[in-house]
């Protein structure tokens, strides 16, 4: 086994010293971080983003190996910031205003990151003006809205007639998602994407980018 | 109580999950008003839920399911207490939590809004092993004793089941351990020498609170399962940590003649089939459907019919709040058609409907339970 399908294994089993060990070594062999990255710690998280949308894997087993990405990332991600690499592109995520839940969220972000993207976790009980705070700041290419409870998804509406009211609409395309939130939902409320988990929510982004 | 026995009733009983924000909102009161009474109950919520519950059973014509009792323990004079301090902030009150031990303070902070559920914003144990220590000084190593006879028993009287609650492991430390599921889950990866440890107190103290209660005959013990829900889970998880308490717990009832009831809303087929298969677990719900779930309550029926009594497994979260009352009765005739046939089957919803559910849908589910219901 190659020190790239090494480290993609020990990221798929979750064990985050290993992952941290191989890295390491590939690294002192002289392997490009961009390769590490791509080859190795993203190949590794796509077999589990694949598993766990197939049903086969499940949260506990994914946030382990979101321990092992992690691992990996914080050797590797210094290098890539000298080196000038780009991320995928870049997403602000938050669960919104008088919602606590944040395990979809906290999921969709591990799975973002794991495929290459740069994300940014607004936290829990997000009202509207963080939201437009971070768009002036981080400039994201994607903003991802998340709830858990009927009586807040609709603050998810509010927050996109803010972003019309503020000419911020076509500057950053919007996803929803979240137990009680259905492709239906999306569409009513204006936004541009749909996720019913954490997994599909990589390709909708990367579909969005792609058509943006 | 005939269909938790696998049995057939004069009709399929209607029991939709309406706990607990259908008959908060129905009272038009501050949520926070009736879970904050300062009454001594014995089980979660407060005196004054339990009886806005027993009225919206009243109300909706539809058979109750009890879920709020408990039996009281009886404290060693010297143990540490929490106590409570009410502070009203912006959204609602904001009740602290403090519990002075030897070892020093456990605290934790819950959120009760007006319009929305409780949430705990801290909890007891954030630093896992010092304040583990604190915690059995609070909970005690045993032997736990309870009063005999449950204070509330009556107060469902013949409109359902009583049905005292037993968190299942992954729910008692979820509410214990500050942090969320994550916390928690990093703890059973990371810490799963030490997570042995406290499962076992988990394990002794909760087969010594079934013991308690079976011997108080209420008509069923019921587990909760929610934290081990596999749409935050895992049937790793499920067969590690709750399997022994289960397998054990369930016989302790029978030999009481009380049923034994698992609650684990989500996703959750693969585990029907391991409590089919593995566990002496008489009743199983809310076997939700998708999107929420992934229980084939048909399949189910097939499959664990002569196991499981079956209930559940109608959306909450989307069709029991967006469908037309001509919607629920279509779907609920469906179920009938699936999964009544000789009984052991409650006409049901899956977890807790919304609090702006309509309250024309529910009729319609107990308007089908009485016509198109009937044996």
């Amino acid at each position: 086994m190659d020190r790239y399908a090494e480290i993609a294994q020990h990221v798929q089993n979750g064990y985050s010293e290993k992952a941290r060990k191989a890295v390491e070594a590939a690294l002192a062999e002289g392997c490009p971080a961009g390769r590490v990255l791509k080859e190795g710690l993203i190949a590794g998280m796509e077999v589990v983003a694949a598993k766990f949308k197939s049903g086969q894997m499940f949260l506990p087993e994914v946030l382990a190996v979101a321990g092992a990405m992690k691992a990996g990332m914080e050797l590797v991600k210094p290098l890539l910031v000298a080196a000038n690499h780009e991320p995928l592109g870049k997403v602000v995520l938050g669960t919104v205003r008088g919602d606590m839940h944040d395990i979809g969220k906290n999921l969709v972000a591990i799975m973002l990151q794991g495929a290459g993207f740069d994300v940014v976790d607004l936290g829990t009980d997000v009202r509207v003006e963080k939201f437009i705070e971070a768009i002036e700041r981080e400039n994201p290419d994607i903003i991802g809205m998340s709830a858990l409870l009927t009586t807040t998804m609709v603050h998810m509406k509010t927050v996109i007639e803010v972003l019309k009211q503020r000419d911020l609409r076509t500057r950053v395309k919007v996803i929803v998602g979240g137990a009680p939130i259905s492709k239906n939902f999306a569409s009513e409320i204006g936004a541009d994407g749909y996720a019913r988990d954490a997994a599909t929510a990589v390709d909708v982004v990367k579909d969005l980018l792609d058509n943006k | 109580m005939t269909a938790f026995r696998r049995k057939k009733a004069d009709r399929v009983p209607v029991c939709p999950d309406i706990s607990v924000m259908v008959p908060a909102k129905r009272t038009g009161r501050p949520f926070y008003e009736l879970f904050l009474d300062g009454s001594d109950h014995t089980g979660w919520t407060s005196e004054t839920y339990t009886k806005v519950y027993v009225d919206t059973v009243k109300y909706f014509g539809m058979d109750g399911w009890y879920v709020y009792g408990g039996l009281k323990e009886i404290r060693p004079p010297d143990a540490p207490e929490f106590i409570d301090t009410i502070e009203t902030v912006q959204d609602g009150k904001l009740v602290k939590r403090i519990c002075h031990t030897r070892l020093g303070d456990l605290t934790e902070e819950e959120m009760f809004f007006a319009d929305e559920p409780p949430w705990k914003e801290t909890k007891p144990v954030k630093d896992l092993k010092e304040d583990f220590k604190k915690l059995k000084l609070w909970m005690g190593t045993g032997p736990w004793k309870y009063e005999a006879t449950f204070r509330d028993r009556d107060r469902i009287g013949n409109l359902g089941v009583y049905s005292p609650v037993v968190p299942v492991f992954q729910d008692w430390w979820f509410n214990l351990r500050h942090g969320g599921f994550e916390r928690c889950f990093m703890d059973f990866h990371e810490e799963e020498e030490f997570m042995e440890e406290v499962h076992e107190l988990y394990l002794e103290w909760a087969l010594a609170y079934v013991r308690a209660l079976a011997k108080a005959h209420p008509d069923e013990v019921m587990f909760g399962g929610s934290s081990a829900s596999l749409s935050i889970s895992s049937p790793a998880l499920f067969r590690k940590y709750e399997l022994p308490l289960l397998q054990q717990a369930a016989k302790i009832c029978h030999e009481e003649g009380v049923l034994a009831h698992l609650h684990v809303c989500g996703r959750s087929w693969e585990l029907v089939e391991i409590v089919a298969e593995e566990t002496d677990i008489d009743v199983m719900e809310p076997m939700e459907e998708p999107p929420g779930g992934n229980v084939d309550i048909a399949e189910a029926k097939r499959r664990f019919g002569n196991k499981l009594c079956i209930k559940g497994n109608i959306n909450t979260f989307d069709f029991m709040l967006n469908a037309t009352p001509e919607q629920v009765k279509e779907k609920c005739r469906r179920l009938i058609d699936a999964a009544a046939a000789d009984g052991g089957f409650v006409l049901s919803t899956g977890d807790q409907c919304g609090r702006d559910t309509p309250h024309e849908n529910i009729f319609a589910m107990v308007e089908v339970a009485e016509t198109y219901g009937r044996y």
